[in-house]
């Protein structure tokens, strides 16, 4: 894997993920790529996980679709990696 | 980019027109958001208006409903855990997809009672169940559940006893 210039999709996963914990600054987006796809993961501080990965991770869930969504609509492929 | 109208009050309306703004601009489209008080004082209604949009409604809803449901937790999050409804909608995509939804419904009726069968509908989020439980629940010659685990959780319309 080798580093890749940060895209919109970052900036949008970072903008969703600051408005779902409780420590906004701590938010940080990497991104990665593995071949044809961006993996952009997504560090939160720990108390916060819980907040972007929801009851039955139906939040991380969310993120994912909304994602797909984007990197389809650029013509691009990310997956999504919430790091603990 | 980044023209966002808001005539509802408080941090969660402003945090509503900010994800949105971002998530706008991550899919690359040319939209305006406009976020307006909802039908309760509490309540958030936000829209996503110009062309192209289907990246933003994805198959069957399941982007609109997913964007929809992390708006309501930033929203609330952002108004100190009071709890606030966001109601998104995309170019009049909500009213359209009812519509087709209703027809769809009083389709489904009709051949159950016609054939004396249980017909299955395709799976569905559960906004659009929904409405179609609700279109069908007063039609005494039908009865509607739901059969299945999400996202293949789908409506049965079965002839009433």
């Amino acid at each position: 894997m080798s580093p890749a210039d940060p895209s919109p999709l970052s900036a949008m996963v970072g903008a969703l993920a600051r408005g779902l914990v409780d420590n906004p600054e701590q938010v940080e987006v990497k991104e990665e790529s593995d071949g044809e796809t961006r993996v952009i993961s997504l560090y939160v501080a720990e108390t916060d996980l819980g907040q972007v990965i929801g009851r039955g991770g139906r939040v991380a869930r969310a993120l994912r679709v909304i994602l797909r969504s984007a990197s389809t609509a650029r013509g691009e492929r990310a997956t999504l990696e919430i790091v603990d | 980019m980044g023209a966002s109208e808001v005539t509802a009050e408080g941090p969660g309306a402003a945090a509503v027109a900010r994800t949105l703004d971002a998530v706008v601009e991550g899919m690359g489209l040319e939209a305006t958001v406009v976020v307006s008080p909802g039908p309760d004082d509490t309540d958030i209604d936000a829209t996503v208006e110009g062309e192209g949009l289907s990246p933003l409604i994805g198959r069957g809803g399941e982007t609109i409903d997913a964007l929809q449901y992390l708006l309501g937790q930033i929203a609330s999050r952002a108004e100190g855990g009071s709890r606030r409804r966001v109601s998104l909608d995309a170019d009049g995509y909500r009213a359209r997809r009812a519509a087709a939804l209703e027809a769809l419904a009083d389709q489904a009726a009709r051949e159950a009672v016609e054939h004396g069968e249980e017909i299955e509908l395709d799976a569905m989020t559960p906004h659009d169940r929904r409405i179609v439980h609700m279109a069908l629940k007063d039609r005494p010659e039908v009865v509607t559940r739901s059969e299945g685990e999400e996202p293949r959780r789908r409506i049965i319309v079965e002839p009433a006893e």
